[in-house]
């Protein structure tokens, strides 16, 4: 089972927004999304199990190599980076095509990708992507087995989980937990460095539509949590039973 | 044909020695001549503990003593009239002889008397039959020599009765006829034999450390305890394959081999090992030992020039097992006690680093750590802004900034003491009394990162090196010269192991610079203050690792407090449990160390624990509080800052 990983470079701290309202991401440490291990450990032991290649598709400024080393260095075979000026600040909907043409020059079986970024927070590129590519899709999923017809998929719901049968190929969404993502160790590291990563052009992948979204305004949401206390040092647990108490809590 | 047995055994072991990764312990002769006068003449490491001291010393410094009598019984045994020249014929070489074979039974008389009848735990897991063995034959070996003096002594062949006491009463059973000659030559061979006999037995048995523990002495690190020799990992350069510590017995380096081929199983370390003695899997000895056995069985592989053909097995988890490696808190309580100078904790670092590095294999609990080292660099995963949340109740804390003159002094808060809540009342009141003294002194504040303590303690080494560089870089480029630091981790690593990364800065603690402020009196602790009674525990990377054992304790004194002190303490203190980022990681297996040593401190009846390394204060207030002890603890500078501020909080 070949399976293509989507990858995103995500701001180490909190991001902060640009005067164009865009994520500042020049001169900020940036990491693998959190989110994404998941997906990308799901799909290492897919592969391991059942034989097949992992391959990691990343847009992104050039710093998005970053995350494919650390996807490569966790055990991917290849990476994929697109790299385009007149991407920054892409909007779901291009990610969403870019990514589907970077996927549609693989063979694969499976796309897997994080539930949403955690940065961004749309969670609307997966199944997007599936659209285009006109596969089914999963959200939430986790657990996943190869089966006669396609796939065994378990996916979360608020109250527990659903079984479904699906087809291959198709996207699935990955949840945080659902496995526990692996240390690379400074061997993987090193091997990353051998692994092949292409770099297509747009043209290369025949996307020419990369009009974005026009952001007007951004503002910031003022906390609107009230009063709360937080409590300190030794005193905290009784201070916290206290409060519970007055709540009528407890 | 004893000596072409004795050396096709010895062979063996010195060809894997050559094989072993080489070792760079060269540097300081001298220094290593005195270690080798005062631990291997002088015996001072044996005399750690008195009456196996005493045992050993007699039994060793008789062995010196008695090395020309071999040569003596050769030629006496060939023929019974010749003799040494020079020695043979001197009374003061007989009394020698008489006195130290005497004061060789002696020692073996004490030998057994502790195994056999004291029975301490620390043999536990030893060869105890191999033992007898070897002290039975040394007590033949003496045995034999004295009967033959005596037999000499009475044959009238010996000329200096009077220089051989004991031998000259033995005389006595000898009747000096026929039956005395035969008996002469029975005994001179028997003595040979079994001095023969030993020697072909000694390469292939524990007791090879006669041979290995000089050289092992003198190869010991000329650092002080709590320093690491780098592993240095270029990744543009390195291939894949490059070594990253140790997995299979050639990754061993030549000190590494000596030390597991030094071993004579005495269980010292094993007796004060912080892990061992909470029910854990970790034991020094049995390490050693295990590792020992691994190696001698793949011997004829690595010999054989076969090592990259055949596979060795991997020294984790075929020698020691995984939690083995993960138990040691790396107190350096082992490399203490061990009178040959084996160096434990670098062979368990070196374990540590290729199970990280290469297999990426160690407790799950710690990888949230790593992963915070990593991409905040600081284990508790904060946000760089966040190093200066504790500066918000305390006036006026200069943090550096780039093109700042620099300070007289550098406070390095260290992760714990600039994230930890506990640790902030102590970096709080450090601050406070630097101010209070008029010290001109300032912290980096953001650009600080985690020294890369727990980091390389884990077996990352790599992180480890780049937060190393990182820090040297910012600390060489804002001019800095001297640093005081709260943290004994941070202290270490600071002051012994920058040096190699091309940072030497003056280093000191926070109570060596506290203790000098009160002498100069530029502090005025109110020792009418009453800080009761209190207890100090010794920090593992300040004390036995750093030799800073008084500076705490003359601190306390200034602020009024009544010492009282631990059984284990000083070079014998006994770990938190926090050390070797034991910190990061879950404690299941036997009783909790923390626990024992806040029972420990209870047990003085202080109404105090002072500690001087975060990890040692929360560590022992977690047990406090587990135990709901109404015994506090606190960090020396917190109870200097009562006796002397006029407002300790602020």
């Amino acid at each position: 089972m070949n399976v293509v990983v989507c990858a995103k470079l995500v701001p180490t701290g909190t991001p902060t927004l640009g005067p164009d309202h865009l994520v500042v991401r020049s001169g900020v440490d940036g990491t693998l999304d959190p989110g994404d291990e998941y997906g990308l450990e799901l799909a290492l032991q897919l592969t391991e199990q059942h034989g097949g290649d992992v391959t990691v598709v990343s847009m992104g400024p050039d710093e998005a190599g970053q995350a494919l080393q650390r996807a490569l260095a966790m055990g991917a075979s290849r990476g994929v980076l697109v790299s385009d000026p007149s991407l920054r600040g892409a909007d779901a909907l291009v990610t969403a095509r870019v990514l589907a043409a970077a996927i549609a020059t693989t063979a694969f079986d499976l796309v897997v990708a994080g539930v949403e970024s955690t940065d961004g927070y749309t969670g609307t590129v997966p199944v997007t992507v599936a659209e285009l590519l006109g596969i089914a899709s999963v959200t939430a999923v986790r657990r996943l087995e190869p089966s006669d017809t396609g796939a065994r998929i378990e996916r979360m719901t608020e109250r527990g989980y659903d079984v479904y049968e699906c087809p291959l190929p198709a996207v699935v969404t990955v949840t945080a937990g659902a496995v526990e993502p692996r240390y690379p160790s400074l061997k993987g590291i090193m091997q990353a460095k051998q692994k092949p990563v292409d770099r297509p052009s747009l043209q290369d992948l025949g996307v020419s539509d990369t009009t974005v979204t026009q952001i007007v305004t951004a503002v910031t949401d003022t906390p609107t949590k009230a009063g709360g206390e937080i409590v300190q040092g030794d005193e905290a647990v009784g201070r916290i039973a206290d409060l519970l108490a007055e709540a009528k809590a407890i | 044909m004893a000596v072409t047995l004795f050396w096709r055994h010895a062979r063996a072991r010195l060809e894997v020695l050559r094989a072993a990764r080489p070792s760079s312990r060269s540097d300081r002769p001298g220094a290593r001549a005195r270690r080798e006068l005062s631990h291997v003449l002088g015996q001072r490491k044996l005399f750690q503990k008195a009456a196996p001291g005493v045992m050993h010393a007699f039994i060793f410094w008789g062995f010196l003593v008695l090395l020309p009598t071999i040569v003596e019984a050769m030629l006496a045994a060939i023929d019974r009239r010749w003799t040494l020249p020079y020695l043979g014929h001197v009374a003061w070489f007989a009394f020698l002889q008489d006195l130290f074979a005497t004061l060789v039974v002696v020692g073996v008389a004490i030998g057994f008397a502790i195994r056999k009848i004291q029975r301490p735990d620390r043999f536990r897991g030893s060869h105890m039959e191999e033992a007898d063995r070897i002290l039975l034959t040394i007590l033949g070996i003496v045995t034999t020599l004295l009967l033959w003096n005596a037999s000499r002594i009475a044959l009238g062949i010996a000329g200096h009765p009077a220089g051989a006491p004991i031998a000259d009463a033995l005389s006595a059973l000898f009747g000096g006829g026929r039956g005395t000659q035969v008996a002469e030559r029975v005994l001179v061979w028997s003595h040979l034999l079994l001095v023969l006999g030993f020697l072909t037995y000694l390469p292939r048995s524990k007791h090879l450390h006669i041979i290995t523990a000089a050289p092992n002495v003198y190869l010991a690190t000329n650092h002080p305890r709590g320093y690491l020799e780098p592993l240095r990992i270029d990744l543009e350069t390195t291939d894949a394959d490059v070594r990253l510590g140790a997995s299979v017995a050639t990754d061993l380096s030549r000190k590494q081999v000596l030390d597991l081929f030094s071993c004579t199983e005495c269980g010292r370390c094993q007796e004060v090992c912080p892990a061992w003695n909470t029910g854990k899997a970790l034991s020094p000895k049995l390490l050693i030992m295990d590792l020992r056995d691994q190696v001698a069985k793949e011997a004829p592989l690595i010999t054989a020039g076969a090592a990259g053909i055949v596979e060795l097995q991997p020294l984790v988890p075929n020698a020691v097992a995984d939690q083995v490696v993960w138990d040691c808190v790396t107190c350096g309580a082992c490399v203490r006690e061990c009178p040959v100078d084996i160096e434990h904790i670098d062979t368990i670092i070196d374990l540590r680093r290729n199970l990280v590095m290469a297999e990426s294999r160690f407790p799950r609990e710690a990888e949230a750590r790593l992963r915070g080292v990593e991409t905040y660099e600081n284990p508790w995963g904060q946000p760089a802004s966040a190093r200066t949340d504790w500066t918000a109740s305390v006036e006026d804390i200069r943090v550096l900034q780039p093109g700042d003159p620099p300070p007289e002094v550098l406070f390095w808060v260290g992760c714990a003491g600039a994230f930890d809540e506990r640790a902030q009342k102590t970096t709080r009141s450090i601050a406070r009394l630097l101010a209070a003294a008029g010290i001109d002194f300032a912290i980096l504040g953001p650009r600080e990162r985690c020294t890369g303590d727990p980091a390389r303690r884990m077996g990352h080494e790599y992180l480890f090196q780049m937060l190393a560089e990182a820090n040297v870089e910012t600390l060489n480029g804002a001019g800095v010269t001297k640093v005081v630091a709260s943290c004994a981790h941070c202290f270490n690593t600071l002051a012994n192991e920058y040096p190699d990364y091309g940072g030497t800065y003056e280093v000191v603690h926070h109570t060596e610079l506290l203790s000098a402020l009160v002498a100069e009196g530029r502090l005025r602790p109110d020792p009418a203050g009453g800080r009761g009674s209190v207890t100090y525990h010794d920090a593992c990377y300040l004390g036995r690792h750093n030799g800073r054992y008084d500076a705490p304790r003359d601190v306390l004194r200034a602020a009024g407090a009544a010492a009282v002190e631990m059984p284990r303490r000083r070079e014998r203190s006994f770990c938190c449990g926090a050390g070797g980022a034991r910190m990061w990681m879950e404690e299941t297996e036997g009783t909790r160390i923390n626990d024992t040593r806040f029972a420990e401190a209870e047990a003085t009846g202080a109404e105090t624990v002072a500690t001087a390394c975060p990890y040692c204060f929360v560590m022992l207030d977690d047990a406090a509080k587990a135990k709901g002890s109404a015994v506090r603890v606190a960090d020396v500078a917190t109870l200097l800052a009562e006796s002397t501020l006029a407002e300790p909080d602020g």
